[in-house]
């Protein structure tokens, strides 16, 4: 199951504090974003699996900070009606060790945002 | 409607945010095989070209590999029929009209020739005569088991025109599989099947559409050759000719 669900409108800009801390304890920030294995990584895919790279799709941003456990993403666009998974792993300062958590995004136009 | 929808219509009766999607998706899954479950509709229809090969009768369907069908979804055998090695002409074979054991009586096991008879026995489809002495051009026309769309925003023939069949199917398995709630599960299994004892609900909707495809799209597989012919014409146009 998903750590996180939330839901976003297509043109709005969303948001998600992942706090790493219960994750990652016993460090005291996450490393710096990148693409490779000594960095924090976030990466996305659609309820197929897979991700288009087209102007409408979701698009991700991760930001992290040396002295803080909580990886700051924001995601953009997004189709209506589609499902994001939203993977975003984080490596501790310290110890670099990886923790990952998945964050469920579901971009909804007419779906009221309040959850049941 | 597409995917997408029924999963949020789904979803709208557990909870948006706690019912894990893994669970949604298995729901969504065992909802449509309870829906194919009840009879073999028309989405399902698939056909599979193969060659037979001399000397070989017996092909596995659900398994790859030389010699075998590989169709890992069969449900059901519509029709066979054969042609000779890149032949452009089709004939009709036999299927499924006696049992195995009745076959096995019928055929030589060396027996040579073109398919006559052809069954399905357990996953395999065993071919009569045993041993055919040429590669014949076999279409093999069965139902298979279908899944859903991968994508939210796709759709298909059930999802399209009978979505609700499939949103009652998965919220009967999940009523009783992540509830515990059989009371509940029953309540969506009358509006997907109707009461006990009786066709109703969507199901009964998508068998009244399967059959109106069906009997326009049934092949009569009549010999159109020698003294078995059939007269299409009226008999007054017919004897115009004599």
């Amino acid at each position: 199951m998903a750590d996180q669900v939330e839901y976003k409108h297509p043109d709005a800009n969303l948001v998600i504090s992942a706090d790493f801390t219960n994750k990652l304890p016993s460090d005291s920030g996450l490393k710096a974003m990148g693409t490779t294995a000594t960095h924090s990584t976030i990466s996305v895919s659609d309820s197929a699996g897979t991700l288009s790279t087209g102007a409408t799709e979701i698009s991700v941003t991760g930001v992290t900070a040396t002295n803080s456990m909580v990886m700051t993403i924001t995601a953009v666009n997004g189709l209506d009606g589609q499902d994001y998974l939203i993977q975003s792993q984080a490596r501790g300062n310290t110890s670099t060790a990886p923790a990952v958590k998945l964050i469920e995004v579901r971009v909804r136009e007419n779906l009221g945002i309040g959850a049941m | 409607m597409n995917l997408g929808d029924v999963k949020d219509i789904v979803r709208e009766h557990f909870s948006r945010t706690a019912f894990p999607t893994v669970m949604l998706d298995f729901a969504l899954a065992e909802g449509r095989r309870i829906v194919e479950s009840h009879a073999n509709f028309w989405w399902m229809r698939d056909e599979k070209d193969f060659s037979l090969t001399i000397g070989t009768g017996s092909y596995g369907i659900t398994t790859s590999g030389t010699g075998n069908l590989n169709l890992p979804n069969f449900k059901d055998a519509r029709a066979f029929h054969w042609a000779q090695p890149s032949g452009v002409r089709f004939e009709p074979t036999e299927l499924g009209t006696i049992t195995k054991e009745e076959a096995d009586l019928l055929y030589d096991s060396d027996d040579e020739g073109n398919p006559e008879l052809v069954l399905v026995e357990n996953d395999d489809l065993i071919i009569y005569p045993a041993n055919p002495d040429k590669a014949y051009d076999c279409r093999f026309y069965i139902f298979n088991w279908t899944d859903n769309p991968a994508d939210n925003l796709s759709t298909d023939a059930l999802i399209s025109h009978f979505p609700m069949a499939l949103a009652y199917a998965a919220l009967v398995w999940g009523y009783e599989q992540q509830l515990k709630d059989f009371n509940g599960a029953s309540y969506w299994r009358v509006l997907l099947q109707g009461p006990p004892g009786r066709l109703g609900g969507e199901i009964a909707k998508l068998k009244r559409a399967n059959f109106k495809r069906d009997t326009q799209e049934k092949i009569s597989l009549v010999p159109l050759l020698g003294s078995t012919i059939r007269a299409n014409r009226r008999l007054d146009n017919m004897q115009i000719y004599r």
